[in-house]
């Protein structure tokens, strides 16, 4: 780290000239103000303020109004011994360049003003100018804390707090509380980029460069459009390099210089790629002024599945009839669909592709355990991921304690229309409840009847009792597709106890025998004083 | 002749229909569902029940009972219709009108008076789950549900929210609109689910409806809820932008051309429409200002703002003066710049791609 600061890349020079080019390279944007978040503690004990991180986003707005704020009407208490603070300020460019320079200038003397206070900080490393490029195929980290850095990717020369001490002052619930409570009044999310705790970062956002790009229907070539800001009147060479990607290759490269106003660039996209990833830069300041990646769903499979957007969104609700969830719909099929023009190959490698990533997912789904503490949200997306997997075929679930609330908060959260499920559950040994049996369905009934519109819900749900089937203390979800081997997966608990307490998702080795058995009992709950709730054939 | 007149009506009395209807172990739970007094909740718990009986495919009637039910319509009509709507529940309304009375008894009921709204509203739910396009007891249908929109606009609120999908529904609708009441059409206005989305992309249906209605009609119905439908869009986008829902494109749902009615007579003056362009092209760059947990939600916002803006310049495109104010110039610039900006967003569905050169071409923005 030493030999770093050392460097001639990262001295205080270097740092002030590279804000200097960025501000300069007017392809980036025509910065005229600056909004800063800076979220800082307060030590009620020491009476200190102690600064925990700040981001300058440099912002081209059309009526730049200087604004101070704190966006929570209190401090927000987070220990006994610590408040927290959240404060937003609209500046001006030579404000934020005099913080900037005073930063480089006393990197190492450990107190930030900001507004009317003093806060304490550690000894900053510079970091010299990086691009972040927006979320696309990957997420990026830094993004978590970056503002609306979503179309064409942003600089960022960070002062990075190579001490960190005061953190020390907090247990780790405490910094958890913290994160949550930053959450909720501004979506900077530290909690998984505590590394950048203490630190303080200026993000450059290239807003100058207006990229679309649309696909031809048979999605061999991507045409992008780039359009410059009005006011960008500069003669300057600017470049686009593209690489198409397909199973983890380079199929087409290439680079095209682009004129202005408006440059057009047709990409081959060749007969089986599947990513493009295009950068946008001017050669001469050597900036990348865009970055993007655009996928395809490519008409080359043997096998596709053609899910689509529904019009009608299916509704949950709650008992007094308020909407609490709309879930958007797909509808579709797996079916045959041959595109003349694609290569024979991608047949096999789709084929082995899929294989792959179904065994990851399968893999990584083979054992999912839940611990002590409670993990009910991650336990409900896990088991609707699982239940996700019977688009084009079906899915059964055995569970003795099955009800339809249950299945309100898991099977009709999945997307895909008309995926036919199938449940099994039990009222053996009712007669230790207070309803009867009969009771018991039609209030199953009303509660399917005001809880939902049911959009895209093939569904039947059956239910052994006393004299009809056998009792079971199985529970298993199933998913089933044709010409496969079906997956079965041991929920360990019951669908309404997922998350709540310990217990294991178990992929099982023997799925034929599970579903084989399933299908028995199925015959044999077949009768009407059976059925609790049916909806499509 | 009299005895045999009057034990009709003796025997009608003294018939429980709602035993017929219990299986042993419902019955107290039956009991508890008649007994909820008629408030706002008593009798769509009793709706619940009856949907849930409905349900059952061997509900059936009996036929004894229903011969002596089509015996006393035969005598006295009235008088039968009297005791079936003095009934004390909806599930007996039910249960009576629907396994025992035929649709010529149904449209008998209909056109008599009485104050039991929820007994209009049963007998026009059955006729209408009858009904066929063109039915040529349509007019009394219509009559039926007019009567509900008269007497009680919760029932009339809880039909159009229950019947506004469905396709029979929008040929009967424009005809109701034609003669509903002023407390009718303004519960109307407020009900309609105005962000329902269409069929297939067809926005014709409804507009289809409207065309059933007069001219000078169609203006006395926007007068009294042009405001209120205006009011509840800006409400629906605004949930839109809260709620961060997925938006790729702008919002044009069944109910569009209803919303372009009624905005048009909102601003109606040039100063009007001007002001509210203005306003929502400053709202539009100001939300595009705030900090965003992603990209779904930056689009719920530009979508939402700018779904209001398109349906501005849809009438500007549409009746208004070539030669822009000022401000309109100024605004128009900056939807220019805007939109090239976030270009992006746009969704790659046809539909969202036509709105998209659309809009394009209303800011001025060529290819």
């Amino acid at each position: 780290m030493e030999n770093l600061n050392k460097s001639v890349k990262t001295d205080k020079d270097y740092m002030i000239k590279e804000y200097n080019q960025l501000l300069q390279c007017k392809g980036l944007g025509y910065y005229n103000c600056c909004e800063m978040i800076s979220i800082f503690f307060f030590n009620k004990k020491e009476k200190e303020y102690y600064h925990f991180f700040s981001v300058f986003v440099l912002e081209d707005r059309i009526k730049p109004e200087r604004k101070a704020e704190y966006l929570t009407d209190k401090f927000i208490p987070i220990s006994s011994q610590m408040d927290m603070g959240i404060f937003r300020k609209v500046q001006t460019m030579e404000e934020t360049e005099k913080i900037f320079h005073g930063l480089c200038q006393r990197r190492e003397e450990g107190i930030l003003e900001l507004g009317d206070k003093k806060l304490i900080t550690g000894s900053f490393a510079f970091v010299p100018k990086v691009f972040v490029q927006p979320d696309g195929i990957e997420e990026i980290p830094l993004n978590k804390v970056l503002k609306n850095n979503f179309q064409n990717g942003s600089y960022v020369l960070e002062f990075f707090d190579v001490e960190k001490k005061w953190v020390n002052l907090l247990k780790k619930e405490e910094l958890e509380k913290a994160f949550l409570e930053i959450d909720t009044v501004v979506p900077i999310s530290l909690s998984n980029l505590s590394d950048r705790i203490g630190n303080i970062i200026f993000q450059f956002p290239s807003i100058n460069a207006w990229i679309s790009h649309e696909r031809e229907e048979e999605e061999s070539t991507l045409n992008c459009h780039i359009q410059m800001d009005g006011r960008w009147k500069e003669k300057k060479d600017c470049h686009l390099i593209w690489e198409v990607l397909y199973d983890k290759s380079i199929v087409e490269f290439g680079i095209s210089p682009c004129t202005f106003p408006e440059a057009h660039v047709s990409i081959r996209m060749g007969d089986a790629a599947h990513i493009c990833r295009m950068t946008f830069l001017e050669p001469e300041k050597q900036l990348i002024l865009g970055r993007q990646e655009v996928s395809f769903k490519r008409k080359v499979c043997r096998e596709e599945e053609t899910f689509e957007e529904c019009k009608e969104e299916r509704l949950i609700y709650d008992n007094k009839g308020g909407i609490i969830d709309k879930i958007p719909l797909k509808e579709g099929t797996i079916q045959v669909k041959e595109n003349p023009w694609t290569g024979q190959r991608e047949e096999f490698i789709y084929r082995r592709q899929r294989e792959v990533q179904v065994n990851k997912l399968v893999h990584n789904k083979k054992l999912l355990h839940y611990g002590v503490r409670p993990e009910r949200e991650k336990a409900l997306r896990e088991i609707r991921e699982l239940m996700e997997l019977g688009r084009g075929g079906k899915v059964y679930i055995w569970d003795p304690c099955l009800c339809v609330e249950d299945l309100l908060e898991t099977w009709y959260y999945t997307k895909y229309c008309d995926v036919p499920l199938y449940g099994i559950t039990s009222r053996e040994k009712n007669e230790k409840r207070k309803q009867s049996v009969t009771e018991w369905i039609k209030g199953q009934r009303e509660i399917m009847d005001k809880r939902s519109n049911h959009a895209g819900i093939r569904l039947e749900l059956r239910c052994q009792w006393n004299g009809y089937g056998y009792p079971f203390q199985d529970r298993f979800l199933m998913v089933l597709h044709e010409n496969e081997k079906p997956r079965v997966w041991s929920l360990g608990t019951s669908i309404y106890h997922l998350g709540k307490q310990h217990h294991m998702i178990q992929e099982v080795d023997y799925p034929k025998e599970v579903v084989d058995a399933f299908l028995e009992l199925w015959e044999r709950l077949s009768g009407q004083n059976c059925l609790v709730w049916k909806k499509g054939d | 002749m009299e005895g045999g007149k009057e034990e009709i009506w003796n025997t009608l009395e003294s018939y429980n229909i709602l035993e017929k209807l219990f299986l042993e172990e419902e019955k107290e739970k039956g009991s508890r569902i008649l007994h909820k007094e008629k408030q706002k909740d008593g009798w769509e718990k009793q709706y619940e029940y009856i949907d849930a009986l409905e349900k059952r495919k061997e509900l059936k009637g009996d036929e004894n009972v229903e011969k002596i039910i089509q015996d006393a319509y035969k005598e006295d009509p009235l008088r039968l219709f009297h005791y079936l709507a003095d009934k004390k529940n909806l599930v007996e309304y039910w249960a009576f009108l629907r396994m025992f009375c035929s649709t010529k008894m149904l449209c008998f009921f209909v056109l008599q008076e009485t104050e039991k709204s929820l007994f209009y509203y049963e007998c026009a739910r059955q006729l209408f789950h009858q009904y066929c396009i063109d039915e040529s007891w349509e007019e009394t249908l219509i009559t039926a549900i007019l009567q509900v929109a008269k007497k009680d606009q919760y029932l009339w609120s809880k039909w159009i929210q229950t019947y506004e999908y469905d396709k029979k529904w929008e040929g009967l609708m424009g005809k109701i609109l034609e003669k509903a009441e002023d407390e009718a059409l303004i519960t109307y206005a407020q009900t309609i689910s105005l962000d329902m989305p269409s069929h297939n992309g067809e926005l014709t249906v409804i507009t289809a409806s409207f065309h059933q209605i007069s001219q000078k009609r169609m203006e006395y119905i926007w007068n009294r809820t042009a405001k209120i439908i205006c009011a509840r869009w800006e409400e629906i986008l605004g949930e839109r932008k809260e709620k961060g829902w997925k938006m790729e494109g702008i919002l044009v749902s069944a109910y569009i051309n209803i919303v372009l009615y009624a905005l048009s007579r909102i601003v109606k003056e040039e100063k009007l429409w001007i002001q509210n362009l203005e306003k929502w092209t400053k709202i539009l760059n100001k939300d595009m200002e705030r900090w965003f947990t992603s990209k779904k939600q930056m689009s719920s916002y530009y979508f939402s703002d700018l779904s209001y803006i398109y349906l501005l310049l849809f009438l500007r495109k549409n009746g208004r003066r070539e030669k822009s104010a000022p401000e309109v110039t100024a605004c128009m610039e900056l939807l220019k710049t805007t939109m090239k900006k976030y270009s992006n967003l746009w969704g790659m569905g046809a539909e969202d791609m036509k709105r998209k050169k659309e809009l394009q071409k209303m800011v001025g923005i060529n290819g």
